[in-house]
């Protein structure tokens, strides 16, 4: 533990030092204060002008928001793995006490707690616990979170080098996507759609009375991915 | 313009995988477009081009400008008789290759641009070359990914945000990039009036210039002198 630490002290170091890092702290406020603020301001001005209040979507934009916080924390912390690889940084650290495993373990580890403080506090703010109860909550807010190291395995599992990093992470719009042609979209072809990590969590609220069902689906999904990608991942760092 | 250097740079892209990601983002741009009612779809392809594959240079040239600085084939590459204008124009052509040739799918396969498809080809083009100067200047700058993550969406927030100019101030808001390269897009050409469509492409080739500019010497001061 106490090896771990020194790394993630120099991490929260890190967060002065990397504009990014520094971004994606504040981020999850912004998130929440569009989700409080923007979406009624936005629907008022619809509901004027339009004659068409958003408020029925406000539900789904908030799955929406909260799950681009974890990608985003998982993608800066996976684009400071792909520099520290390029750099040849992770053969340093392998030779210390805190190994390849243990470095890996804080890269997942703080992103995860991070993105799971960060739900908790999304749902309890916009109003969650009105359909949900607290373990609910709880569970959907940890499978939320390993969205994260999800998208770190994924950059250092696939990318060879920075610049396939960049390529790859705009191919995560992609699975944004899934939520948006689930919702909008009639049909039974959308059960493709559960292939998607993100699909499980949109069902799962959209659907309160069938919440634990899509949970446990979502929590197999995304175990089954991390431990793939963390597979190839080190495999590919040999 | 070195065609030579120009030509590597495009196969060491479609290596790293752009012509794939874009390939399969096109894909769905255009399945998207098809669902779009014909009488919104001009505008949304525009919105589709204006916030994401005219840009796409100034995402990408960061990652291969720090991969190349890392990897340090920049300090020995200057070191050759290659200028340093050949070696920026070379990211920019290979960059708006890909920019212009997604542009087009997404505008003509579901005919949301075909009655501005030259006004668009121009808008496409001279948006790449000015962002991805923009992103070759924040390059040279940085030294970590997140970094020029960072510097981008700063850059990219600056020149987006006249756009809330081209509602209230529309004719003085086309002096900025993007309200230029939407009006080319969204105002029918026999609309648009040529005193209009000029001041946009002017506009446009002005700011490719600053950015040419803010790329060259961005390099002389951080790479070069190293």
């Amino acid at each position: 533990m106490a090896n771990y630490s020194q790394l993630i002290k120099s991490d929260f170091r890190n967060i002065g030092r990397d504009p990014m890092l520094m971004m994606a702290s504040i981020a999850p406020v912004l998130l929440i204060l569009v989700a409080l603020f923007v979406f009624t301001l936005v629907s008022g001005l619809t509901e004027k002008h339009l004659n068409f209040p958003l408020a029925q979507y406000f539900t789904f934009g908030y799955i929406f928001l909260i799950i681009i916080a974890p990608m985003l924390l998982g993608m800066v912390y996976g684009f400071i793995l792909l520099d520290e690889r390029d750099g040849g940084m992770i053969g340093y650290i392998s030779i210390t006490p805190l190994g390849k495993s243990g470095y890996l373990m804080v890269r997942m580890l703080v992103p995860i707690i991070f993105s799971f403080l960060f739900c908790m506090m999304f749902f309890l703010l916009t109003g969650f616990h009105d359909f949900l109860n607290f373990l609910q909550l709880g569970i959907l807010a940890l499978i939320i979170a390993t969205e994260a190291p999800m998208m770190l395995l994924f950059l250092g599992a696939f990318a060879g080098n920075k610049v396939e990093g960049i390529a790859i992470s705009k191919g995560f719009g992609i699975l944004l996507m899934t939520l948006v042609l689930d919702y909008f979209f009639r049909g039974d072809w959308r059960i493709l759609l559960s292939i998607s990590p993100l699909w499980w969590i949109e069902r799962g609220v959209m659907n309160p009375q069938y919440i634990y069902p899509y949970l446990f689906g979502g929590a197999i999904v995304h175990f089954i991915f991390i431990f793939l990608l963390y597979k190839k991942f080190i495999r590919r760092v040999g | 313009m070195h065609l030579k250097l120009t030509k590597y740079d495009i196969i060491a892209q479609y290596r790293q995988g752009f012509y794939l990601v874009y390939g399969i983002i096109t894909v769905i741009y255009i399945f998207i477009l098809f669902s779009v009612p014909v009488e919104a779809r001009q505008v949304v392809t525009a919105y589709f081009i204006v916030s994401d594959t005219s840009i796409l240079g100034m995402v990408f040239v960061g990652a291969m400008v720090l991969l190349e600085k890392q990897q340090i084939i920049l300090q020995s590459l200057f070191i050759t008789p290659l200028k340093l204008t050949d070696y920026l124009w070379s990211k920019v052509v290979s960059l708006t290759v890909i920019a212009v040739l997604v542009s087009s799918f997404i505008g003509f396969v579901p005919g949301g641009m075909l009655s501005n498809w030259w006004l668009m080809l121009i808008a496409v083009l001279l948006s790449s070359v000015f962002f991805t100067f923009l992103g070759l200047g924040i390059a040279a700058r940085v030294s970590t990914l997140n970094g020029y993550i960072a510097g981008i969406v700063l850059g990219g927030s600056i020149a987006g945000f006249p756009i809330a100019g081209y509602f209230f101030f529309h004719d003085l808001s086309l002096i900025f990039p993007v309200n230029a390269a939407i009006e080319l897009m969204v105002v029918q050409p026999e609309k648009l009036g040529i005193l209009n469509g000029t001041m946009c492409v002017l506009s446009l080739f002005i700011w490719c210039f600053i950015g040419y500019a803010f790329a060259k010497k961005q390099f002389e001061k951080s790479v070069i002198r190293y």
